[in-house]
């Protein structure tokens, strides 16, 4: 609609240097015929994106330099900000440090290994050998599963006095407190990962059957081995897929939230999130909206450079020649 | 004569050459499947387990010794937490339904003009509106809840359903953005000089075409928003007007009024994950066919 709008007195202010005036305005109404369809198909998503995007992005802007707390505010200043890189006790420099970094941790560990155990799977069941279709599905499954339902079943199988433990009893193995220790929740948090990898398997699937059979006909001819076809034709010939599946996986990571369904903050907060802490600070009864805000941003900027810095070193993504 | 001896030996060799190989492909081919079904077994583990424990009577469920099956019977009586926590899934229903089928259709109103038409300002709204992706959600997480909040929204069900007639965001218009584009040109053309205007063609001829993604996009935002937690989470305030995931979770979390009953629980669990299994499976095709577009794009 701006753009509409903006377009309009641009060209008026064009028109208006020009001698024939009334040339302008045909100008603009034929314009406006041609494309007035065009803008009311978008005027839904011009809408929302002003109501539901560009006006919160500039409250949180401004609310983040305040001490607001949803009835009124008192001071206005970078002071938030202040807090969260103030690293003595009275700053929350290292609750927000630890935070990110936690899951920062998580997603680190997390992804690649989804990535690695899915292409393994992926490999397993990428021939077409009878009933290798229901495979495919099965393994697809446990993703389907809402996370409030996978959290509790996590709850409830990875406690101390729980079936995992019961399970490694049976083999003669040492328990483990799981969930419910300090130092093995994060551990157990990226077990229990293991079982979404159906989604990842679908991708690498879909990226196998994407490799020309003639690639791998003239590598048999050259006299090439298993192995050395998936390293230097199959995996690199994936590196485009990985390398944006990476970039989703990793932001949707740093974001992640629904763990808080599993163990709230974990263990003595060993499982304080980023996200659960802003929604704490903001919703968890101290109202704390300026602040959230403000980590709202710090998210953003930690994110952004993250992503730069992943993009920066794609020198191992095979875009193909000529690109 | 001489000859004929030789020949015999070498076809002799062949056939022995060819039968120890097949009997190497069996042996590889038992291999694999012997470890596709114990992968299959170990995947499908939280199902069980969840299945398993909601048949189970309290005492079982609640054992010292944690069992994986129903020791001392089969409970269907569990899964009355259906019917208890009815209101809840049919707020989820109302939900889901409106979402799934306005963001889809909003979005790909949204995509037609981007992938097919020229207009004035198409290439600054398509980078503005791309450049949403990055915002975390964090970000607006305040600022839409006092709006909200000053719309009267907060504790009202309408708060998870407000937003689809938006387009649904970024992510879901790029990708039906992809699918116009790969639509020949000659069908619009055709079209007009048959007389077809704009919304005609969006109709009668976009729609049909693109109908498997506009159902990926519907059944997935389905999925995505039965099972989403942290928006009513944060909106959802009073028991009565709670989608099914935060009710299971106030009720059922450790903190919770029937936390106890961790039979009942997995009932809820099972009850909660039918609806996205069953249209995974009636629709699977579609879903798996967007699934791979979506991860491939890059």
């Amino acid at each position: 609609m701006t753009e509409k709008v903006t377009s309009l007195s641009e060209n008026a202010q064009g028109e208006a240097v020009d001698p024939g005036r009334g040339n302008g305005f045909k100008k603009v109404r034929r314009w406006i015929k041609k494309d007035y369809g065009c803008y009311l198909f978008l005027l839904p998503v011009i809408f929302g994106f002003f109501v539901f995007t560009a006006y919160p992005v500039l409250s949180s802007l401004l609310y983040s330099f305040t001490n607001y707390n949803g009835v009124f505010f008192s001071k206005f200043g970078a002071f938030n900000f202040a807090q969260l890189f103030d690293p003595s006790e009275f700053g929350l420099f290292k609750d927000v440090a630890f935070s990110f970094g936690i899951t920062f941790l998580w997603a680190l560990i997390s992804i690649p290994l989804g990535m690695v155990l899915s292409f393994l799977v992926a490999l397993l069941v990428n021939k077409e050998v009878k009933g290798v279709g229901v495979f495919r599905l099965l393994y697809y499954m446990p993703t389907i599963i809402p996370g409030i339902a996978i959290s509790f079943i996590w709850a409830d199988v990875f406690r101390e006095a729980g079936i995992a433990n019961q399970f490694l009893a049976v083999l003669g193995l040492p328990s483990s407190q799981w969930l419910e220790g300090e130092n093995t929740a994060l551990g157990t948090l990226v077990l229990t990962g293991v079982w979404g990898i159906g989604g990842n398997v679908i991708m690498w699937l879909a990226a196998l059957r994407n490799i020309g059979p003639e690639l791998y006909e003239a590598a048999s001819l050259d006299g090439a081995g298993y192995f050395t076809k998936l390293f230097r034709i199959t995996i690199p010939m994936c590196t485009p897929m990985i390398f944006y599946n990476l970039i989703n996986a990793f932001i949707a990571a740093m974001q992640a939230f629904d763990v808080y369904a599993m163990v709230g903050r974990g263990p003595n907060d060993c499982l304080y999130f980023i996200s659960i802490r802003i929604y704490e600070t903001a919703f968890g009864g101290s109202n704390q909206y300026g602040l959230a805000c403000a980590m709202g941003w710090l998210m953003f900027v930690v994110i952004a450079i993250l992503t730069l810095i992943l993009f920066k070193t794609n020198k191992w993504v095979n875009y193909g020649e000529g690109e | 004569m001489n000859e004929a001896i030789p020949q015999k030996d070498f076809g002799d060799l062949l056939a022995r050459n060819r039968r120890k190989k097949r009997a190497r492909n069996a042996a590889v081919l038992a291999v694999k499947y012997t470890v596709m079904a114990l992968l299959a077994v170990f995947l499908l583990f939280p199902y069980i387990f969840m299945v398993s424990k909601s048949l189970m009577d309290l005492v079982d469920a609640n054992a010292a010794v944690p069992l994986l099956f129903p020791k001392s019977g089969v409970y269907f009586s569990n899964y009355k937490v259906f019917f208890e926590y009815w209101p809840y899934f049919r707020n989820s229903l109302v939900v889901v339904l409106i979402n799934g089928v306005f963001i889809p259709l909003t979005g790909f109103m949204a995509a037609y003009p981007f992938a097919r038409r020229q207009f004035k300002g198409k290439k600054i709204m398509f980078s503005v509106m791309m450049s949403t992706v990055m915002l975390p959600g964090a970000v607006t997480m305040v600022p839409t809840y006092v709006m909200f909040n000053s719309f009267g929204l907060v504790d009202n069900l309408a708060s998870q359903w407000v937003t689809a007639f938006f387009g649904g965001g970024a992510m879901n218009i790029f990708l039906m953005i992809q699918f116009l584009r790969a639509i020949p040109k000659d069908y619009d053309n055709a079209a007009t000089i048959d007389g077809a205007n704009m919304l005609q063609i969006f109709l009668y001829i976009m729609i049909p075409m693109c109908k498997n993604v506009l159902l990926f996009i519907g059944i997935s935002t389905v999925i995505g928003r039965w099972s989403d937690f942290q928006g009513p989470l944060i909106y959802l305030t009073s028991l009565e007007n709670m989608t099914v995931a935060v009710a299971f979770y106030t009720q059922f979390s450790s903190s919770g009024a029937a936390a106890i009953f961790s039979n009942a629980k997995m009932a809820m669990a099972v009850c909660m994950t039918v609806l996205p299994m069953v249209l995974f499976l009636i629709f699977q095709k579609q879903m798996i066919g967007g699934i791979k577009i979506g991860g491939l794009k890059g």
